[in-house]
């Protein structure tokens, strides 16, 4: 009897990060401390997204009066510990680490600031930026315990099919 | 040879494997669920993919083709993620 592992992919490598970036035409902008965003700071006419903060913080933050939200956010966003920049955007997207280790992504999609953003990484939730970093870290991971790469397909439905030749491990 | 799906959502899929599982484990937050049942049954041995919304299998004269039928089958449908259902 088979089992099946699904993987929710969590960014914590710069290197893939950087090889996801080039295979999609995107520039990495290493400890760049700033990303782009819509000038005039949060508005607070959207929820507050999730990813910026830790599950309690973010609970905090939506409970916070108008007022104190407005300012919580702007503490937050447009700071970020690295950046990347998509060829035609007026935004920029900004990598900040995490306290356990992992990078959150975070970029404004609204408007016409954000829209080539929203095309180079086909969605709000950048599915093509993950897809090709999980790609990147895969095969990072996988040579690193001795596996050997088979073949590489990129599928009709959008998905990678990697094939692996299990090493020692 | 082990076959790893990275859907268009950036998702990853696999048939559960031993060797490849501290690989994943790099990959951020792993949940792993059975995608089948292997019992004997109609005189051999039948692979059930109920949890992944598939057929019955078999039956097998022998336990080791079920299972390799069953994989085949995973592979064959693009290795979905169990649902949970069973039959």
């Amino acid at each position: 009897m088979s089992h099946v592992a699904s993987v929710r992919v969590i960014v914590t490598d710069l290197e893939a990060m950087k090889e996801a970036c080039a295979a999609l035409g995107l520039k990495f902008m290493e400890g760049q401390k700033t990303y782009r965003w819509y000038s005039s700071g949060w508005q607070d006419d959207s929820p507050v997204p999730e990813g910026l903060f830790d599950a309690e913080e973010l609970a905090r933050v939506r409970a916070m009066s108008k007022t104190d939200r407005i300012k919580r956010m702007n503490e937050v966003l447009g700071k970020c510990d690295h950046a990347i920049r998509v060829p035609g955007a007026e935004y920029e997207i900004g990598l900040k680490s995490q306290p356990d280790g992992s990078y959150s992504v975070t970029w404004d999609w609204y408007g016409a600031g954000g829209r080539a953003i929203l095309t180079a990484l086909g969605g709000e939730k950048a599915p093509k930026l993950v897809q090709e970093y999980a790609n990147a870290k895969l095969k990072s991971e996988a040579r690193r315990y001795g596996h050997i790469i088979e073949s590489e397909e990129r599928m009709a439905d959008g998905s990678i099919r990697l094939r692996l030749l299990a090493g020692r491990y | 040879m082990h076959e790893v799906i990275i859907d268009s959502s950036g998702r990853i899929r696999t048939v559960y494997s031993d060797a490849l599982a501290p690989t994943l484990a790099k990959l951020g937050a792993v949940e792993i669920a059975r995608a089948s049942m292997v019992e004997p049954g109609g005189g051999g041995w039948l692979a059930d993919l109920a949890p992944v919304r598939g057929p019955v299998l078999g039956p097998f004269a022998l336990r080791a083709d079920a299972l390799a039928a069953e994989v085949e089958w995973l592979l064959d449908n693009g290795t979905p993620i169990p649902t949970g259902g069973m039959r």
